[in-house]
């Protein structure tokens, strides 16, 4: 009885907090997400990663000075954007401010929104720039509670120093603010060093064994899983509990040459049993009293160091890093520590561009994916293989894999292709022959499979749009477990006015388990209208059947920015969605976003209802 | 004798149909594949802005040509010269021992040259032989986009404050449906819907209208899940109009629709 009491009290206190906090805070525009190439099958990708590999490109913005078009070319971004940043960026025009940027690049306002995320500019402003967003959510399932809470904030110098705070509360956490993180960067000192300390994250080569953005699945932009990002540090402003590092890093650069070098001192979530560890907890969830000793239960040591060797477009670096954990992974390293080495390579010749990465863990485990790509008038040709040894697994790892887990056992061919046909239409699509090395049950085969994906994009003059995409998934597990998928999706723009659009989404599928034949189907109608008092309307409803849990439709959402609203359809029934944007000065933006689903499984006899409320707040000092 | 086999008829199609389930015998529509969110007459408030000045019309349909399961349709509206539109339909459906029965007000406006929407209010109510008489409220909403001369899309959502009868034991079908018509020829007009109800699939209906005569359309159809094949004609001679329409079951026998309207 006292512990309920405690937990409404605590319940109560937090959301005075967080209304309070809502009143104090203070960022800056809304993405228009239907520009960015989002994931079309997310079967094994939870949407709170998805949230965490957009956040890792806005909290560490593309310095537009000294970014490259390989850089460009790997953004979530559609074909018709980053062609316009490729062919500015080749001008090499030096722009100070957003309004020249925009003119130059020919961006359209709505595109510029977007781009303003994804890139900095050493644009004159005030010595400081303070952003903040604010985001928490009602949930009437099973009771009204706060649902979730994300508190974010930075404050960045003209130099490019920064210091930035998150707190989170998942649903039903005891703590207020259960999970907070800081971060800190200095500005360029000496014009060559830069340090970040705190909690932070490292991108290098294609991910082998560190990324910046969480997870790397395959999507329509072949091209960003082929190509590897920028090596850099970033700091880390995510909502993900683990999977960061936390210490000092330096970066210094001298020339040609840039050299990388960490040490990290991180505290995870692990589930410990007879003083080894048995899983290591990456939910952030801290519910259960089980959650709750899993909390911080595991220390972990870095150190790393690295050296990069630029010289025009063309990059070589190797580099070594070493991992000591407070007990023993016996499950997934063999032993408490883990060594590894990354070769990473990229260099252009002609219209080839080459680029790759090898690591090895210890003496025995090994990994590398090697690709090219060949453009030609407008035309682009991707070709990447990959290899996994059996046990090859880091915790900071993010690669394109076909299967998830703490162990890597996978080999694959990945070719893609995409180019524009005409000035309507855009063609894209990647085929994936995949097959892990060896099965882990006896007498069986190695599951092995195939990914085929085709994506036809026919873009009109007032901006309106049509978008189709089809998907192939051939997996053969077991002689009697063959699974074929095959999904086509479809999503259209019609702009009325400027300020009115209707869009239309849907996705049917089809998938074949063995002899067992289930599909499913949703479809998603939305408006938004736009008025002079800086105010945006989304409405809409989603309809949806599903005859398995297996044949579950996933369908993007207009909702709240910043927020991926990729939701899992199964069952049957209906969602209306409603988000409120208002723009109330030049620097502070209201949403607020009301959701209410009323489904039922199909075996199920009654409907159940849920709705969730959500409020954002971003300010932009 | 007729009692019970009026009783076995309403089984009958209760196992087809839920309360309310069918909402609408106007022939053309049903002609073209049962697509309602497109054209006037049907369930759509908004598609209603395309008539010019006042209109009458009466519908009538035996389901299945089972007797005692008669459905009745009487609507009339407005439209004024600024695109606004004002509408009522009484509607009757089923026999002495079991009968729906529906008023609807509907009213809608071109808000602007390409997008015209509308709402409608369903008073229900049901009597059972036997049992007391319930009514409730359903608000319908949809909208219609005239994209181009030839292209046009509709939104059609129905029931949308989740109405039902008997204690909320009975929930009224909650629809949903998304239309596109393509006129690729001045005589030649083609649409497709995907039509949801709640408690069932998606399905997808098509249907093609043929100006073949000045005063005669041809029109065919056909809807998937479940699977029905339709048919009919439209007259239309001076301010008069008159519709009939066939819809073929795998099973039950035919159902005949037909029509007559004036407008003026």
């Amino acid at each position: 009885m006292l512990r309920v009491r405690n937990m409404l009290l605590i319940k109560k206190t937090g959301f005075l907090v967080i209304v309070l906090c809502q009143t104090v805070l203070l960022l800056a525009g809304v993405i228009p997400s239907e520009l960015l190439t989002l994931y079309l099958d997310m079967e094994n990708i939870p949407e709170s990663d998805l949230e965490t590999y957009l956040e890792q490109f806005i909290i560490n913005p593309l310095q537009w000075d000294r970014c490259n078009v390989t850089d460009i070319e790997t953004l979530p971004l559609r074909d018709h954007i980053k062609e316009k940043l490729i062919i500015f960026k080749n001008r090499n025009i030096a722009t100070e401010n957003w309004i020249d940027f925009q003119k130059e690049a020919r961006l359209k306002d709505e595109e510029m929104e977007l781009i303003e995320f994804f890139f900095e500019i050493s644009e004159k402003r005030s010595k400081y720039k303070i952003s903040a967003m604010n985001f928490f959510s009602f949930k009437t399932d099973p009771d009204i509670d706060i649902h979730k809470n994300l508190l974010r904030g930075k404050i960045v110098n003209n130099n490019g120093g920064m210091i930035g705070i998150v707190a989170e509360r998942d649903y039903d956490e005891r703590a207020v603010w259960d999970y907070r993180n800081v971060c800190l960067k200095t500005p360029l000192l000496l014009d060559r060093l830069e340090i970040s300390a705190a909690s932070f994250r490292f991108n290098w080569g294609h991910g082998l064994l560190f990324s910046m953005n969480g997870m790397a699945g395959k999507s329509a932009n072949f091209m960003g899983n082929i190509l590897p990002r920028s090596q850099r540090f970033g700091v880390y402003m995510g909502s993900d509990e683990n999977r960061y590092l936390h210490g000092i890093n330096l970066t210094c650069r001298l020339k040609n040459i840039t050299m990388y070098s960490l040490v990290s001192y991180h505290k995870l979530d692990a589930t410990i049993k007879d003083s080894v560890v048995e899983s290591f907890r990456t939910s952030g969830s801290h519910v259960t009293d089980a959650e709750i000793a899993g909390k911080d239960a595991l220390s972990e040591r870095t150190i790393c160091g690295g050296v990069l060797y630029t010289r025009a477009d063309n990059q070589w670096g190797v580099l070594f890093y070493q991992s000591q954990y407070s007990y023993p992974v016996a499950k997934f390293f063999r032993n408490s520590g883990q060594a590894g080495l990354s070769v990473y390579n990229k260099f252009t010749a002609g219209s080839w561009m080459f680029s790759g990465e090898c690591a090895l863990l210890g003496t025995k485990e090994l990994a590398f994916v090697q690709g090219f790509i060949f453009s030609q008038a407008g035309y682009k040709v991707g070709i990447q293989i990959r290899y996994f040894s059996d046990w090859f697994f880091t915790p900071l790892s993010s690669v394109m894999k076909e299967y998830s887990g703490t162990t890597a056992n996978e080999r694959a061919l990945y070719l893609g292709v995409q180019g524009k046909l005409n000035r309507k239409y855009r063609l894209g699509a990647y085929i994936d022959f995949f097959s892990k090395n060896r099965s882990m049950e006896p007498g069986v085969d190695p599951p092995r499979g195939t990914d085929v994906l085709i994506s036809l994009h026919r873009q009109w003059r007032g901006n309106h749009f049509l978008d189709f995409r089809y998907k192939r998934r051939s997996v053969s597990q077991s002689m009697f477990e063959n699974i074929l998928k095959n999904q086509l999706s479809l999503s259209a723009r019609y702009n009325i006015l400027d300020e009115l659009s209707v869009s239309i989404r849907s996705t049917v599928v089809k998938l074949q388990t063995g002899a067992d034949k289930n599909t499913g189907m949703a479809v998603s109608v939305y408006s938004t209208i736009k008025s002079h008092g800086k105010i945006k309307l989304t409405a809409g409803a989603t309809h949806f059947y599903s005859t398995a849990f297996d044949s579950r439709v996933y369908l993007y959402e207009p909702g709240t920015p910043l927020r991926f609203n990729m939701v899992s359809l199964n069952g049957t029934g209906y969602r209306w969605f409603l988000t409120l944007q208002k723009e109330i000065s030049e620097s502070f933006i209201w949403i607020t976003t009301a959701k209410i689903q009323t489904k039922r499984g199909i075996a199920d006899k009654h409907f159940h209802r849920t709705a969730i409320i959500e409020f954002q707040m971003l300010v932009d000092l | 004798m007729i009692k019970k086999s009026m009783i076995i008829g309403c089984l009958l199609v209760t196992t087809g149909f839920a309360a309310f389930e069918l909402q609408t015998v106007n022939p053309s529509s049903i002609a073209l594949g049962n697509v309602i969110s497109l054209y006037p007459y049907s369930l759509n408030p908004a598609a209603q802005t395309e008539n010019v000045g006042k209109f009458l019309r009466f519908d009538y349909s035996r389901i299945f040509g089972i007797k005692g399961l008669d459905y009745y349709e009487l609507q009339a509206g407005w439209t004024s010269i600024g695109k606004r539109s004002y509408g009522a339909v009484l509607r009757s459906f089923g026999n002495p021992i079991y009968q729906e029965k529906t008023i609807v007000f509907n009213h809608a406006r071109r808000i602007i040259n390409v997008l015209a929407a509308g709402v409608s209010l369903h008073f229900y109510h049901i009597a059972i032989s036997g049992y007391d008489s319930d009514g409730t409220v359903g608000l319908t909403i949809g909208a219609k986009c005239y994209i181009s001369e030839q292209l046009q899309f509709a939104v059609l959502f129905q029931n949308v404050n989740s109405p039902s009868l008997y204690d909320r034991s009975n929930r009224l079908p909650e629809c949903f449906s998304a239309g596109l018509s393509y006129t690729p020829h001045p005589r030649i007009d083609w649409c497709m819907e995907l039509f949801k109800d709640t408690e069932f699939p998606f399905s997808t209906r098509t249907g093609v209208r043929i100006k073949t005569l000045p005063c005669l359309d041809l029109m065919v159809g056909a809807q998937l899940n479940p699977d029905r094949f339709t048919g009919g004609l439209a007259l239309h001679w001076k301010q008069f109009r008159f519709d009939a329409a066939l819809l073929h079951h795998l099973v039950l026998p035919y159902t005949i629709c037909c029509g007559f309207g004036i407008c003026y």
